[in-house]
């Protein structure tokens, strides 16, 4: 009696609890696979969470980007516009305020903040990446420090884009141009992102003039005294670094695109590894409702069948049938 | 041959009968008594006379009240008791730590060692904000907490496993204080005659001896006077009217050291209840507690190593992200003592406890692995004025006279758990960048949050969550075999006692066909006596 009791009771608690694992005992190596599906289901979910902070980020990113895009398509515009040299001063001025103004948008957008931190910093995240008042002036004052969140057990990805790798046309090695006028025009790497630009007569003798940029404001605030100055030389020595600058950005938008998009595929993976997982465990850990329910109803049954038995069986011996 | 001799034969009868019907009212009386064996009387012919017309008989005479008893199940039933009673305290003791590590129930630390590293991830997802940072200090003392309070728990199991035991020895003595008195009692009751046998007496012993088996494993030998004796462990508990007393003393690691006789017999109680318990506690140590402190440990040494490299947003480093690892030692020495004792190097422990050891022969002292018996460090020159013993990350000088049984545990893990706690209080210091200056930089909280899946040599190559998925199912496995063990020791004392009661127990229905068998047996007696008396007075009156 006592045995159907125990039994009784356990089923009692397998169905109020749902689970047919109630300590370890009950099932050693049933309850070790339990705990190592929670364990994966949880870094799973974990995982899941940093890719939706990623792809929020990453999608900020993009939307900045592409905004940095068509407004530098805009300049590019406005250096082919005014490469040619003829024009006179008032529409200079008006050109030159525009690329100016162009200048401060690049300049805000580059600026962007997303949660309070700068976007394209590096590692600096509080330190704005450009401002006017740097010397030289919108020199990036960011890091190239990558931010890497874990997507999977082993892997990682970066999430963030860093100003001096996005918005430079830094060169690999020299490179030497004859522009429309004539003129040779020499494109040296610095330090950093810059690049020294050197512009020489039809020879490729004398040097004429020399500047450096290392980004697409600083490109673009030297285009913009270019347009005042009437520099026509200058104009047209920034026509290549400007198509190379767009091509950067362009790169980058499109790493920024595989980005999301590993993301995308690593989420739906980890969706379909955590339902995998997921029914496994219920597999093992949980009660089946239905044939519970049936077996604490026969358990009931013979428990009752139990006690009128005995009952019956305790209560005679010969003495009631002796006077 | 006379007509008196009819009467003399009739009183027999009567005596006969009226003995025999109080031995089946006793019987009946103790129907529910436990252990009692039934008893029975046993008639024989008296001596006959010989007489002119043959040889006739004088009556029945009681030749003795036998008692059914058969020796070899009381043997066996004694010990499974032993076995029982073995069983039923790992059972018991097991299943309070199993419940301590009852992931499916929620307790145990599973979780929140998840959690806490999760938390890491979310710094590293966003290392200049303070949010994720408290929330990380938050994380960090729920798996402290967690893990001082399954310590205790396994620390207050293991104490109620010795005063289990300190109990169960204040028992032992009672009831070998009980058979002491009952040898003799018995062998008074049995002097002289063979016939004789103290069965009441003899059924208490047998109670005794039951209760005893329960609590601790044993051996008897019964002498000609019927006098037990008890030995224990090899060591004499009972003999004749003199008993031993065996006592229990804790020793310096939490278990107990039973001694009787003056001389040490832990190692020789298996059975019983004793048995169980310090069977259950040795396990417990080297399995639950053990590897819960090397868990532990592992987290505190591995995390403070990168933290302590890694830089705050207030451009702190060199914190301790929780409260480092300190050395415990102790001492079984009466001439010797630590004189001082160090970790030189928190990276380089490599989490095992150590034994020193000594031989006063060769002068020498020996270090061995306290968990797999291994030697760390072989037999060297033991100097009584201080010697410094150095071992991975520890630096130990013992001075003082040493015996050959004086014994010195190092250990790092001792306190490991105790004194697990947050070392940091200011958000601002968590050390998530690996360089000063950068509020951006998540690399020390990146490389914090992958030791989850770093396989930590500390721990035998395996990684934390695997690690404490053994310890819970080597848990499930000793707790599985002890309530396994239990109900095979129930089932076999059940069908044991069964065969017990069919041969000794008592059933009314036999006894009630006995009380109606010598009631007539003493109705005619008295019938006959009467009968007899009428005969007399037929001789009288003529």
């Amino acid at each position: 009696m006592q045995k159907t009791m125990e039994n009784y009771a356990r089923l009692n608690q397998v169905l109020g609890s749902g689970k047919k694992i109630l300590s370890p005992s009950d099932d050693v190596s049933g309850s070790t696979r339990a705990l190592a599906y929670r364990v994966n289901i949880n870094g799973n979910t974990r995982y899941q969470q940093n890719i939706d902070q990623a792809t929020a980020r990453l999608n900020v990113t993009d939307t900045v980007l592409t905004q940095l895009y068509s407004t530098l398509s805009d300049v590019k515009g406005l250096v082919t516009q005014s490469a040619g040299g003829t024009m006179d001063a008032a529409t200079r001025t008006s050109l030159s305020f525009e690329a100016s103004l162009f200048r401060d948008q690049l300049a805000d957008l580059a600026n962007t903040k997303y949660l309070n931190q700068y976007l394209f910093s590096g590692f600096r995240t509080s330190t704005q990446p450009y401002s006017a008042s740097t010397v030289p002036a919108y020199q990036y004052q960011g890091d190239s420090g990558v931010m890497n969140v874990m997507i999977d057990h082993a892997a990682t990805l970066p999430v963030n884009v860093t100003g001096d790798s996005a918005f430079s046309a830094a060169l690999a090695a020299p490179a030497v141009q004859q522009i429309g006028s004539g003129n040779y025009v020499h494109y040296t790497p610095g330090a950093g992102t810059t690049v020294n630009v050197e512009i020489r007569d039809n020879t490729d003798t004398a040097v004429l003039d020399t500047f450096s940029y290392s980004n697409i404001m600083q490109m673009t605030d030297l285009l913009s005294t270019a347009i005042s100055t009437n520099d026509t030389l200058r104009i047209q020595a920034l026509v290549t670094p400007f198509s190379q600058a767009q091509d950067q950005l362009a790169t980058t938008q499109a790493d920024v695109g595989a980005r999301l998009l590993r993301l995308k595929d690593q989420s739906s993976l980890l969706t379909q590894g955590t339902n995998t997982l997921q029914t496994a465990l219920a597999a093992v850990e949980d009660a089946d409702m239905t044939a519970t329910g049936v077996e604490l109803q026969k358990t009931n049954v013979a428990l009752q069948a139990l006690y009128a038995a005995s009952s019956k069986i305790m209560s005679q011996s010969l003495f009631d049938f002796l006077k | 041959m006379s007509l008196l001799s009819i009467l003399d034969i009739g009183k027999s009868a009567l005596f006969a009968s009226q003995t025999a019907l109080n031995v089946t009212s006793n019987n009946i009386a103790n129907v529910n008594t436990p252990g009692y064996s039934r008893e029975a009387v046993v008639l024989s012919i008296a001596n006959p006379v010989s007489t002119s017309g043959g040889m006739v008989g004088m009556g029945v005479m009681i030749s003795g009240i036998q008692r059914s008893y058969d020796r070899f199940i009381q043997a066996q039933l004694l010990g499974q008791g032993q076995s029982q009673g073995r069983s039923s305290a790992m059972d018991n003791t097991w299943g309070q730590i199993e419940s301590v590590f009852n992931e499916s129930q929620g307790t145990g630390l599973s979780s929140a060692l998840l959690d806490y590293f999760n938390a890491w991830q979310d710094v590293a997802n966003d290392p200049t904000s303070q949010t994720p940072r408290t929330a990380l200090l938050q994380k960090a003392n729920t798996l402290t907490t967690n893990a001082r309070s399954m310590e205790r728990s396994i620390l207050s199991t293991l104490n109620g496993a010795s005063d289990g035991i300190s109990d169960a020895v204040t028992r032992v003595n009672e009831i070998a204080a009980d058979i002491a008195k009952l040898n003799g009692q018995i062998s008074l009751q049995e002097a002289g005659s063979s016939a004789q046998s103290a069965n009441e007496l003899r059924d208490q012993r047998d109670q005794k001896l039951t209760a005893l088996a329960q609590l601790v494993d044993f051996s008897t030998y019964e002498d000609n006077n019927g006098s037990l004796t008890v030995t224990v462990g090899m060591r004499n508990l009972v003999s004749g009217t003199r008993t031993n007393t065996l006592s229990a003393a804790a020793t310096s690691d939490g278990s107990m050291n039973l001694v009787l006789d003056g001389i040490s017999i832990t190692g020789n109680v298996q059975k019983g209840e004793i048995g169980g318990l310090l069977a259950a506690q040795s396990d417990i140590q080297s399995t639950a507690l053990v590897g819960l402190r090397k868990l532990v440990a592992s987290i505190t040494q591995q995390v403070n190593q990168l933290h302590q490299a890694g830089f705050g947003l207030d451009g702190s480093t060199a914190n301790d992200f929780f409260a480092p690892l300190q050395l415990s030692t102790s001492t079984n020495s009466t001439g010797a003592s630590v004189t001082a004792s160090a970790i030189t190097s928190q990276t380089a422990l490599t989490l095992d406890e150590y034994t020193v050891t000594f031989d006063t022969v060769g002068g020498t002292y020996s270090v061995l692995n306290k968990q797999t018996g291994a030697t760390v460090i072989p037999a060297t020159a033991y100097n009584a004025a201080g010697t410094a013993i150095t071992l991975p990350g520890i630096s130990v000088t013992i001075a003082g006279p040493v015996t050959s049984t004086d014994t010195f545990t190092i250990s790092p893990l001792a306190n490991a758990v105790s004194n697990f706690s947050v070392a940091m209080t200011d958000p601002r210091k968590v050390a998530a960048a690996s360089a000063p200056a950068l509020p951006g930089d998540n690399t020390t909280a990146l490389q914090i949050a992958q030791l989850t899946d770093a396989a930590q040599l500390n721990l035998g190559n395996t990684v934390f969550s695997d690690y404490y998925s053994n310890i819970v199912s080597t848990v499930g496995v000793m707790k599985r075999s002890a309530s396994d063990g239990l109900t095979f020791d129930n089932n076999l004392m059940s069908a044991l006692s069964a065969k017990r009661d069919s041969i000794s127990g008592v059933s009314l229905d036999e006894e009630a066909a006995n009380l109606v068998r010598y009631q007539r047996s003493y109705e005619a007696s008295a019938r006959m006596i009467s009968v007899a008396d009428q005969l007399m007075q037929t001789i009288l009156r003529m």
